[in-house]
């Protein structure tokens, strides 16, 4: 994975205000950016899937250009195909395990997926998760480490070209966390797709840095972990 | 029941039909608009659209007789244009209804709107969908029930609609005497039976709507609510 990262992004709201500055390289695999909650790595990963737009800079990922300010260059969420998966997972209420992980593949411009779908895409990674039980459940009903699976089936589904994770293992507990680890560790050697992850556990950084930034206080503090 | 009195039955049904699909279509675009836009003088415009909740409906139903009369700006262009007079007809009603109603539909669906959380709509961009296929296939999925909630509530206001609706559309049996202008008729002329009938007949449907609406009343029995929970 070749990413080029250089933005800026100020914020100012309520007489608070917050600059974010980063400009970094990596072409490992793997890439860990770590760091407390404030620290902009949460708007990073954002910056990258498309969610928010710096106000200068640029990013390429992969020889793709994503964003160019000074070339002009915005790709929308929806066209840089990221596998995303959010701090909460994010799981859509109304639809169903099956129609969730369906989300990005099935369906039309107008409807969701029906409950009786079956994409090949979507039912390869139920299967490959274990969800083939839950499939008709709803995302409520999930324990902490099913939705992060069945959340990580719908991302990857979608055939990303990268995995971008948002503090992917902090809702769970200690056990579990160690177990979700290893099943993560294990896709990723599977299927070499790339990852960048987030996040405030120097053991996140243990286990899936090949390359790790310290960030603070919207800057890059160091490379390596603390 | 006699024959005016399912006339004027049916009349208010469809006079508040009407009311209420406009209504779920720009209540439901204006929540929206409201909900997802920023600019200076959204309140005011917020309040515009919130008086008719407030003002008295024969306060309404002049503004629209001034405006859509005859001699108003917009009666002159259609009756101009068209050759439509909506004035002393039952799409008049149809005006007044709607007009009375409009803010218990924008109202919560703006409310409803600004309740979806937006890594939702997030999570849908990033997994490919365009801004169309995310408004109906996440944001409204997810708004539904609170406009859902509004909209029947509309209809069973629209029912009762009286003061706006005798200014523009008056009362004439069988084609603009709704059920509500007809209980007044009955009462003036002294006919206390068919005002007896009447009454009872839109308190039935009124409260069987509202009936439907707490059913579905968003923090009630909303299933959205129990999986915050879980």
């Amino acid at each position: 994975m070749q990413l080029e990262l250089a933005i800026q992004k100020r914020y100012e709201q309520g007489g608070r205000r917050f600059a974010l500055d980063i400009e970094f390289g990596c072409d490992t695999q793997r890439l860990v950016l770590l760091g407390p909650s404030g620290s902009g790595k949460s708007l990073t990963l954002k910056a990258i899937a498309g969610l928010m737009t710096p106000d200068a800079g640029r990013i390429r990922l992969g020889g793709r250009t994503l964003f160019d300010a000074a070339r002009g260059v915005a790709l929308p969420a929806r066209a840089r195909k990221m596998g995303y998966l959010f701090q909460d997972y994010a799981l859509l209420p109304h639809l169903t395990v099956r129609q969730n992980v369906a989300f990005g593949v099935a369906g039309s411009r107008w409807f969701n997926p029906s409950r009786r779908v079956r994409a090949p895409e979507a039912e390869r990674w139920i299967e490959a998760f274990g969800l083939g039980a839950l499939a008709d459940a709803y995302p409520h009903t999930l324990s902490g480490g099913q939705r992060q699976r069945a959340a990580l089936a719908r991302a990857l589904a979608a055939k990303p070209e990268a995995l971008l994770l948002d503090e992917p293992f902090a809702a769970l507990d200690a056990p579990l966390r160690a177990h979700m680890r290893a099943e993560l560790g294990e896709l990723l050697a599977q299927t070499g797709i790339p990852l960048i992850l987030i996040s405030h556990d120097p053991d996140d950084a243990t286990a899936f840095g090949d390359t790790v930034f310290t960030l603070a206080d919207g800057r890059l503090a160091r490379q390596g972990a603390a | 029941m006699n024959e005016p009195t399912l006339t004027a039955l049916l009349l208010s049904l469809k006079v508040a039909s009407w009311a209420t699909l406009i209504n779920l279509v720009l209540g439901t675009a204006t929540g929206y608009l409201l909900a997802r836009t920023r600019f200076p003088g959204l309140d005011l415009i917020d309040t515009l659209l919130t008086l008719p909740m407030v003002l008295p409906p024969t306060v309404l139903g002049y503004y629209i007789l001034v405006l859509v009369g005859r001699n108003g700006p917009i009666g002159a262009w259609l009756e101009e244009n068209f050759g439509v007079n909506l004035i002393f007809s039952w799409q008049g009603a149809v005006l007044a209804a709607s007009v009375v109603v409009f803010p218990l539909v924008f109202k919560p669906a703006r409310a409803a709107f600004e309740a979806v959380d937006g890594r939702y709509e997030a999570a849908a961009r990033v997994l490919g969908l365009s801004e169309t296929a995310v408004f109906f296939r996440v944001t409204l999925p997810l708004a539904w029930r609170g406009i859902l909630a509004g909209v029947l509530l509309a209809f069973a206001r629209a029912m009762g609609e009286f003061g706006a609706t005798l200014m523009v559309a008056g009362s004439i049996p069988g084609q603009t005497q709704t059920l509500s202008v007809a209980v007044y008729e009955a009462v003036q002329a002294g006919q206390d039976d068919t005002a007896t009938t009447l009454v009872l007949l839109t308190s039935a449907v009124c409260a069987a709507v509202l009936l439907a609406t707490l059913a579905l009343a968003p923090g009630r029995t909303s299933t959205q609510e129990a999986r915050d929970a879980a």
